[in-house]
């Protein structure tokens, strides 16, 4: 039997960002307030001022709610799938997902917190779960670390378990300490995941990061191949186990950390969308990581669209719908592929 | 290119696992490494692909250290297969092969012509190009092995190093492994080898080692090395060491440990030939002394006779049986306590056989297997017919197959003492050390 590969790799590229265009441009034009399309348009290439030279209420919706919102959801979606592809890889495992060293609990703690001591101003909730996130992975890789300085996968994976658990009980103890207040809703919103706080300050942060950390990771794929001859193999062929895992676990965590901060605890997108990209395009990182990616931003930026949408003029928590799409998505994969993935 | 050791000593939790370990080999010889679970094989191996930093002593590829080369340096000129590998996902054969470049690669460098050539030929070397395209998960142990080692001869390395490469294959993949390895050293390929089967060792390799307790117990050509009293301290089990015929590299069998059983019930007298004796000889070796004549040494009855310890009463091949051997058999015959007479085809050349039956004094000891059916076998026109014939009349006993001789012959001499029952030391220990030599 011949393995099958539907779609030759550049293809797959080209289609992605071709299909990337018009979901950025739905994302803009798709909303609870009607914006002609036409009027989108000229929004975006900068003609949204109206005669008496004040922007107009659409222009405004456009450029501080909308861009930034859909910019964000590129951003995160890039930064989660990337982050999934890595640890999928690195772990080998394809059940790993971004949130696999305890970040997701470590940030919903930090943002939590901030929520109970009421920091007011922007950036401290993002910096609060971004440093509970950090925390949480460098306490499990710490405990995976080896007298020989070297990390078992597994116990990073046990490790990230117990480690979560633990975040995971501080974080209910902050909710029962803010039950009463309005400041529960705050908590467990933050913790369902949304990319309705977006601006353009976020914005500013997020991208150096995430560009960054995303060539770095890109730039170790052939690292990540190696090393899924195990660690002694990847030796053999020239790589440095240790350190290609600890700059990709790493990078990874602080790029999971960073999209957390400012969108919460979003599931599904680093788990699902490398898993099927995987299965286009086959495992070789190089262009997994890549088409990742991508297909993480645009499946992201739909799944907000979708949020604030259907239910308008209510919203629901983006990861509410990663997870409806997702995981009977996962389920299907489970039951058609089996062990095989 | 040549890889050194000089005094290699690493311990694992305390425990020395290697004791100094100085061993050369030369560029393009395949040295066999062989030793019980636990010698220190895979350790010694470590070692010197660099996974493994040993404790007292060095490495050396040709004349540099091992720590003095950088890690894509060293990936260039070793490869290491390892005994089983599990790939986490579905990367496809020609993915897997591909790898092998990567130390030849910048890290952002695509794959150039030479790459796919170098990838190219490895996979057609290894005869892995047919399922290039299907995932290293569908495979089957002997094509997955072929394909690492497709891997690593598109690493194009000078030192080729491999863990069990074999173990868990079966004789037909074992073979091919083996003869692309043969014809990479062949070429210049440094090669050395962790293996257990023993044979597999004697026969390809240049050289052996057995490593026993972290030492290097023995190293040298196979035959010198692989001898039974090496192999006995190492492993704790008798073999014998023979030739093998059709590729003339020795070969070495297990002894039945039943064998050094002191007790046997009764000497027997086995006229065999043209492989009739074999299961004969195996059906009595537990519980009798068993002696073997007039056999030539070509006969494959020979050979079983040997390993099994029995005495040999012996001509030259294709030669009639000489008054000397014919002597010789008699008084074996006669300081039997019984003589058994095989299904074998008689020609003028074993006739002699039966005729020295027919002088022993007490037929009733001669046990006939299916004489009924002589004439099938009898080359001689007649005479050997007339001559079993004559036996079974002066009661011979006629018996009907290897279950009921053993059954009747076991319960006939479990209650006699028999007067000379101890079994010959001697002509054991001569079966053990006879061939090779």
């Amino acid at each position: 039997m011949k393995r099958k590969r539907t779609c030759s790799r550049k293809s797959v590229f080209v289609v992605l960002l071709v299909l990337t265009v018009p979901t950025l441009l739905a994302g803009v034009a798709i909303g609870p307030v009607h914006i002609p399309i036409l009027d989108t348009l000229s929004y975006l290439v900068g003609r949204g001022v109206s005669i008496d030279g004040s922007p107009s209420v659409s222009y405004l919706i456009i450029s501080q709610i909308r861009l930034p919102r859909v910019l964000l959801g590129l951003l995160v979606g890039c930064a989660l799938a990337i982050s999934g592809g890595t640890m999928q890889g690195l772990f080998r495992n394809p059940l790993a997902s971004p949130y696999v060293l305890g970040i997701a609990s470590g940030a919903s703690t930090g943002a939590s917190l901030v929520i109970l001591f009421n920091l007011r101003g922007a950036l401290f909730l993002p910096l609060g779960a971004f440093i509970g996130g950090l925390m949480a992975t460098g306490i499990v890789y710490r405990l995976a670390q080896e007298r020989s300085k070297k990390t078992s996968v597994y116990t990073l994976i046990l490790a990230g378990v117990a480690v979560g658990a633990l975040f995971s009980a501080v974080t209910s103890f902050t909710i029962f300490l803010c039950s009463g207040s309005e400041k529960i809703t705050d908590v467990i919103f933050w913790t369902m995941g949304g990319l309705g706080r977006a601006n353009w300050a976020y914005l500013h942060v997020l991208t150096p990061v995430v560009a960054l950390g995303s060539i770095v990771l890109i730039a170790f794929s052939r690292d990540l191949n190696a090393l899924s001859m195990g660690e002694e193999g990847a030796f053999h062929l020239g790589i440095k186990p240790e350190t290609s895992k600890r700059i990709m676990l790493g990078v990874a965590a602080l790029l999971t950390s960073s999209a957390v901060a400012f969108a919460g605890t979003i599931g599904f997108v680093g788990l699902i969308i490398p898993h099927i990209m995987r299965l286009i395009i086959g495992p070789d990182h190089r262009f997994l990581l890549p088409t990742t990616a991508i297909a993480g931003a645009i499946f992201l930026i739909w799944a907000d669209l979708l949020a604030r949408t259907v239910a308008s003029p209510a919203e629901i928590p983006v990861g509410i719908i990663t997870a409806f799409l997702g995981a009977p998505f996962f389920l299907y994969l489970l039951k058609m592929k089996g062990a095989r993935m | 290119m040549e890889i050194t050791t000089d005094g290699l000593k690493f311990s694992y939790n305390d425990s020395p696992l290697l004791n100094g370990i100085d061993l050369t080999v030369p560029k393009g010889e395949i040295l066999a490494i062989v030793g019980p679970n636990g010698s220190g094989k895979t350790t010694l191996l470590k070692n010197i692909s660099g996974i493994l930093s040993p404790e007292v002593g060095s490495v050396y590829l040709d004349m540099t250290r091992l720590p003095e080369l950088s890690m894509t340096e060293l990936a260039r000129y070793l490869a290491v297969v390892e005994q089983e590998r599990e790939i986490g996902f579905d990367f496809t054969v020609r993915e897997i092969v591909a790898l092998g470049r990567l130390p030849h690669r910048g890290r952002f460098a695509r794959e150039t012509s030479v790459d796919k050539q170098w990838i190219t030929e490895a996979m057609e070397l290894t005869n892995v190009a047919p399922f290039a395209e299907r995932s290293i998960r569908e495979l089957s142990g002997g094509e997955k092995q072929r394909v690492f080692l497709a891997m690593t001869l598109a690493q194009n390395p000078r030192v080729l190093l491999l863990d069990e490469p074999t173990t868990y294959l079966d004789i037909n993949h074992q073979l091919q492994i083996m003869e692309i390895i043969c014809q990479q050293a062949a070429a210049g390929l440094t090669v050395l080898m962790a293996i257990h089967d023993l044979n597999l060792a004697a026969q390809y390799a240049n050289r052996v080692a057995i490593l026993h307790q972290g030492r290097l117990l023995a190293i040298g050509r196979p035959a010198d090395v692989l001898t039974e009293v090496n192999i006995n301290q190492a492993f704790q089990v008798d073999v014998a060491v023979g030739k093998n015929p059709v590729t003339n590299s020795i070969y070495i069998n297990t002894v039945p440990t039943q064998l050094t059983r002191p007790t046997a019930l009764g000497k027997l007298h086995i006229i065999c030939g043209g492989g009739s004796g074999a299961g004969v000889l195996h059906a009595l070796v537990d519980r009798f002394s068993l002696s073997v004549g007039v056999v030539s040494p070509l006969d494959s009855d020979f050979q079983v006779a040997q390993y099994l310890g029995a005495k040999l009463v012996t001509e030259a091949p294709f030669a009639p049986i000489s008054t000397r051997a014919y002597e010789a058999n008699l008084v074996t015959m006669r300081s039997s306590d019984g003589v058994v007479i095989c299904e074998t085809p008689f020609g003028p050349g074993n006739l002699l056989n039966l005729r020295a039956a027919l002088e022993l004094e007490s037929k009733t000891s001669i046990y006939v297997l299916n004489p009924e059916v002589i004439e099938e076998r009898d080359y001689t026109g007649g005479q050997a017919t007339k001559l079993i014939r004559q036996l079974v009349s002066s009661g011979a006993v006629p018996v009907n197959g290897v279950r009921e001789l053993r059954r009747r012959l076991v319960s006939r001499y479990q209650n006699t003492d028999c007067s000379v029952n101890r079994r010959s030391q001697s002509s054991q220990e001569r079966a053990l050390k006879a061939p090779g030599r």
